[in-house]
């Protein structure tokens, strides 16, 4: 097992660990047993494949990990798209492999390479559908809120993730250093996803559904950068990959278990939770922090070697888009916390306790270490530079440098600060308030048409709302469906059942065989 | 006891037990289907015998009545055969087993019958012998798609009978110009002679073995009875059908086609119709909302890819249609067995209500099938995908891969379909026979375990490499009946 | 006039063929499969058919020793006893497929069987 090898598995086993965790005691109403077996199978896989070179078991092993996806999010319906874009990229990637194979006689994946652009892209192209980037971000939207909420968390932080690890893996084993065309176009498509997964975020009325299109947006900042092959934003991706895990264990675990409380994951649901779940708010709030790539939290190391890739190699266009996906996370970073823990207080909150003391816990570590990475973030950047075989171990590069750790003890000094001066100025009066004040007018049943959370970023939707529809390549599904029913119905008129149809195919052969000889003896003469 | 007495036994021992079941049927139907049970026993014992001898010491040759070939008729167990014949009759045992208790004795004798042709076809050596077992076995096969007499079983039965019987006739035209053209029917005579024929002829001959073979092995165009067949034969009857029927025909197919026709431009022609077979039927079974005629439309795509890596002429291709061929009818069989039986139970084929009265094994069942059919690692269908499309590569054919990937795609998604009703049933149906839930596990262990046990299995491995090239490479075909001086038995 | 025996054969096999091909009723199919089958038998038949020769029954000593230059090929005829009662088995299946359908169907007419399709 090599350093990378090394990075992800431990990553992953971590992760399975806390999950398992937190899977066990969040007070899920089915049963976990069997979701925790699963769950183990496929970090088992998903190790095995991060440690092999070979062509043959990576494929195989991608695979698995694909069709365990799909059985655990056991929501056949959503899942479907996921399934079938999934399996027609590993088919291509399967040529690819037997192409090498074939060709080059070796197994190792760093012959792909030896067979042309065309050959690469077929490998590569199932990492492009993994990570969700344009063209392939269809499935993402209906996969993450139909999949079982137990294992939702395990998607977002694992699995969607995969992608990366597979073009890190191809990058370090090929040796490839230039940039060609192809990562060009995947880089702008990744540029223009991270856009539009940024405004249906901001546009989404349910809580997972804000997290699943935010994840895709970090998603494809991580790939763009590292496939931009410059050691700084590939060290950035493999940061932000343990940063994006991190933040996004932490929020979903928070808002599964919120789901577990009052069955719902809808913001209208929920409101005011702070007054019950004070840790769960304090820990969420650094965890979006460091989502936002705000310091001292760790999420601006990571964001901040990525620009500096970016901007070291002049792709402006890019990061200026990447740069407005980052300022779109602070609308829905914030609309997460105001939704669910501050705003009006709504009937779920009967319902609402602190997390357990267990449960509690992956996310507080999560946290935790958030902060850790920004405030002491040199062993975290050594790690990772390992894991890639480079040798940096501080934020500094050809063009500037940043020192987190100091942002950290100044925003220390202003978190001390804020609390002495709460301390000391007088406190407002709590009104408990379960219901807006009407002035005896009928309120309407629907909350959609009265709260204010809903629709909250009503404007910033509209600003998006034909991009976004656009590159939801809805409009291309639906004219393709209706071309390929009609073809299909066409094709199903072979087989319609009528015995002396059926015979006439018999005679065609019959035909054919008999004249083959004559016609082409008459053709020849 | 002398080996070369167990090609026959592997025949006999089913058409005696056939025979000799009138005396348990008196008694009832469970009797009965004890003791054909029993016989089916005892004929995989027999075939594993044989496949051990085979597997290590080479083919082995019965001669009847000590005339030896090319003037006789002989009976030939090779390496391709003894595989054939090892999962044949097993599936042939599962199929019997899972079967319900209210079919009587003709449905026995039957399913006996249709084992000993199955058997017949595959060891015979000689092109009229062929003729005479395919003919037992479309006959049986009629009556046994016929079987329940209901509207839609008489008009699948008499569907298939009509296309099956221009099939014969055609088939024995073939023969008929073969003979008068050769001389001989022995296949290694047959071999020798057929290098000097006319291209023309060949073509000819061959189309007429197309149609005669084809519509039994569910080939494009011809396989329209394939799908009504399916839904209205009884459970047992469409696991055989689908695993071992159409297979069978397609290995005489090959057989024939390898010894008589070595030609390239016949291997052409079969990968075209096998693209064409794979293409549609994955097409039209995408559109199929009755669980059993789903199932049909993937058996007849597998048909279509066996066809594409048998004739790609690399050993990759050969060794990706005998793994295709076992995981297909093992997972198929499978499937067959535990969907069939649902729908017997809730009394519904349709993709909605079929799965209401599931039980646990049914789960397990078809979930291990349908993924061993899928090829989703580490199943046997992933390892004869995998080579597959190696032997494409290597044979230069890979704009036929690109082809396949979007209906393999396709496939996934309708056998999932089917998969996903059933798994998310509430599984809390009422089993009539325990025998279902059996045969359901055991075969599913069998999926499982079996990919582990080929691919670890040294000597396997080893021999494959010695002895895959032999059987289907005619020379060594001729010389081994023409070196023939071992003394025959009475037949 | 010489019989042709190919033409013959070859004309039942397409008559029985058409007559398959384009029946409606089912056991006017069942006829031209008899035809059809017919038709093969003879084709097999007078493939071993050699002009002026002896049936192949050996009664005397002189035949039993030197048959072959003096009898018609005994193969085919072997083959075509097979091949019709074979035919003959088939033809019993189709008559009774042909009863059971009048009594589900209440006609014999082909168009009838229309339940499973596409």
């Amino acid at each position: 097992m090599d350093n990378l090898a090394v990075f992800f598995a431990g990553l992953t086993v971590i992760f399975f660990i806390a999950n398992a965790i937190f899977t066990l005691s969040a007070g899920f109403k089915r049963p976990v047993a069997m979701h925790i077996l699963l769950s183990l199978v496929l970090t088992a896989v998903l190790v095995l494949l991060y440690s092999t070179k070979n062509l043959i078991v990576f494929f195989a092993l991608w695979e698995v990990s694909t069709w365990l996806t799909y059985f655990m999010a056991n929501n056949p319906d959503k899942s479907r798209k996921y399934l079938w874009v999934s399996l027609f990229g590993e088919f291509l990637m399967l040529i690819a492999v037997v192409r090498t194979i074939a060709f080059t006689g070796s197994m190792n994946i760093a012959s792909v390479a030896q067979l042309g652009v065309v050959n690469v892209v077929m490998f590569c192209l199932p990492f492009v559908v993994k990570s969700g980037i344009l063209p392939f971000n269809f499935w993402v939207g209906d996969m993450y809120t139909g999949a079982d909420k137990r294992f939702v968390a395990y998607l977002s932080a694992i699995i969607g993730k995969l992608g990366v690890f597979g073009f890190l893996r191809f990058f370090i084993e090929t040796g490839i250093v230039s940039v060609g065309l192809w990562q060009n176009v995947i880089i702008y498509l990744a540029a223009i996803t991270a856009v539009w997964a940024t405004f249906k975020a901001v546009a989404s009325e349910d809580a997972i559904e804000t997290l699943s299109f935010s994840s895709l947006s970090q998603v494809s900042f991580i790939v763009a950068s590292v496939l931009l092959l410059n050691q700084y934003a590939m060290l950035g991706a493999v940061l932000h990959y343990l940063n994006h895990m991190l933040i996004k264990t932490g929020m979903f675990m928070s808002v599964v278990y919120i789901w577990n409380r009052i069955g719902s994951t809808k913001f209208v649901d929920m409101g005011d939770f702070v007054m019950r779940m004070p840790f769960t708010f304090l820990f969420f709030l650094m965890l979006g922090i460091s989502l936002a790539g705000v310091p001292p939290m760790g999420g601006v190391v990571s964001k901040w070697l990525m620009y500096e890739g970016f901007v070291s190699q002049v792709r402006l266009l890019p990061v200026l888009l990447f740069f407005v996906a980052g300022v779109g996370s602070f609308l829905y970073v914030y609309r997460l916390l105001h939704s669910i823990f501050l705003g009006r207080k709504k009937k779920s909150m009967e319902q609402i306790s602190e997390m357990n003391f267990i449960a509690i816990l992956p996310v507080a570590v999560s946290a935790i270490a958030a902060f850790l990475i920004g405030a002491y973030s040199k062993p975290f950047v050594a790690q990772g530079s390992k894991a890639l075989g480079l040798d940096i171990d501080s934020l500094k590069s050809a063009i500037g440098f940043a020192d987190i750790s100091i942002v950290s003890i100044v925003f220390g000094a202003l978190v001390v600060f804020a609390i002495v001066l709460w301390w000391l100025l007088p406190r407002h009066r709590y009104v408990p308030d379960t219901e807006g004040y009407t002035a005896a007018a009928y309120l309407p049943e629907k909350i959609e048409l009265w709260d204010y959370s809903y629709n909250f970023y009503a404007p910033v939707a509209r600003l998006g709302e034909k991009f976004v529809k656009f590159f939801s390549l809805d409009w291309l599904g639906a004219f393709w469906m209706e071309y390929v029913s009609e073809l299909g119905q066409v094709v199903r008129g072979i087989y319609n059942g009528a015995l002396h149809v059926y015979l006439m195919y018999i005679a065609i052969v019959l035909f054919l065989s008999l004249n083959l000889w004559g016609i082409i003896k008459e053709i020849l003469k | 006891m002398s080996i070369e007495i167990l090609p026959v036994l592997l025949f006999i021992v089913p058409l005696a037990a056939a025979f000799a079941l009138y005396f348990p049927s008196r008694r009832g139907n469970k009797p009965s289907k004890i003791f054909t049970f029993l016989s089916l026993v005892a004929n995989l014992i027999i075939a594993i015998k044989l496949f051990k001898y085979v597997v290590v010491s080479g083919p082995v040759i019965t001669v009847f009545s000590k005339w030896v070939p090319p003037l006789g008729i002989n009976f030939y167990a090779d390496f391709m055969a003894v595989i054939w014949l090892l999962f044949g009759n097993m599936l042939a045992m599962f199929a019997l087993f899972s079967s319900r208790l209210s079919y009587t004795w003709r449905f026995h004798g039957l399913i006996l019958l249709m084992s000993a042709a199955l058997n017949g076809l595959i060891l015979s050596g000689d092109i009229f012998n062929i003729f005479v077992f395919f003919e037992i076995l479309c006959l049986v096969s009629f009556a046994l798609v016929a079987y329940y007499k209901r509207k839609e079983s008489i008009e699948a039965g008499i569907k298939y009978f009509v296309l099956g019987s221009v099939a014969s006739a055609m088939l024995l035209i073939a023969i008929a110009l073969i003979y008068g053209k050769a001389g001989t029917l022995n296949l290694a005579g047959l071999s020798l002679a057929s290098a000097s024929w006319p291209i023309g002829f060949k073509m000819l001959v061959f189309g007429l073995l197309l149609i005669g073979l084809g519509v039994e092995s569910g080939i494009f165009p011809m396989n329209g009875w394939l799908f009504d067949a399916h839904p209205a034969a009884p459970y047992p009857v469409s696991a055989m059908l689908s695993g071992i029927v159409i297979e069978s025909s397609l290995y005489v197919l090959l057989r024939v086609k390898a010894l008589v026709f070595p030609e390239p431009v016949f291997a052409k022609i079969l990968l075209l119709l096998g693209v064409l077979t794979f293409v549609i039927s994955e097409a039209v079974g995408f559109f199929q909302r009755d669980a059993k005629r789903l199932l049909a439309y993937s058996s007849a795509g597998q048909i279509g890819l066996m066809l594409i890596a048998f004739s790609i002429n690399t050993t990759f291709g050969f060794i990706a249609g005998l793994l295709l061929f076992v995981n297909h009818l093992l997972s198929k069989g499978l499937l067959f067995i535990s969907v069939g039986a649902m729908s017997d139970r809730s009394n519904s084929r349709d993709l909605n209500s079929f799965a209401s009265e599931s039980v646990f094994a049914d789960k397990v069942a078809v979930i291990t099938g349908g993924l061993s059919l899928l090829g989703v690692p580490p199943s046997l269908g992933f390892v004869g995908k995998i080579l597959l499309f190696i032997g494409l590569a290597k044979a230069s054919l890979l704009g036929v891969a690109y082809l396949l990937v979007p209906f393999i795609v396709i496939e996934a998604l309708y056998i999932m379909r089917l998969i996903s009703r059933v798994y998310l049933s509430d599984g809390k149906g009422h089993l009539e026979c325990p025998g279902q839930l059996v045969a359901q596990w055991l075969l599913s262990l069998l999926l499982l375990a079996l990919p582990s046990i080929v691919l670890t299995n040294g000597q396997l491995k080893n021999n494959f490499a010695k002895k895959i090239i032999k059987p289907i490479n005619a020379r060594q075909y001729v010389a081994s009946v023409n070196g023939l001086t071992r003394k025959g038995i009475d037949g | 006039m010489q019989i042709n025996f190919y033409t013959l054969s070859v004309f039942l096999i397409v008559l029985g063929l058409i007559g398959i091909f384009l029946s409606r009723d089912f056991i006017k199919t069942l006829i031209g499969i008899a035809v059809l089958e017919s038709g093969v038998n003879l084709l097999l038949i007078s493939i071993g058919y050699i002009d002026g020769r002896l049936a192949p029954i050996l009664f005397n000593d002189e035949l039993k020793k030197s048959a072959v230059g003096m009898v018609v090929d005994p193969l085919p005829q072997a083959l075509v006893l097979t091949a019709i009662v074979i035919g003959v088995g088939l033809l019993a299946f189709g008559l009774a497929m042909a009863v059971w359908m009048n009594n589900r169907f209440g006609t014999t007419d082909v168009s009838e069987l229309k339940e499973l399709k596409g």
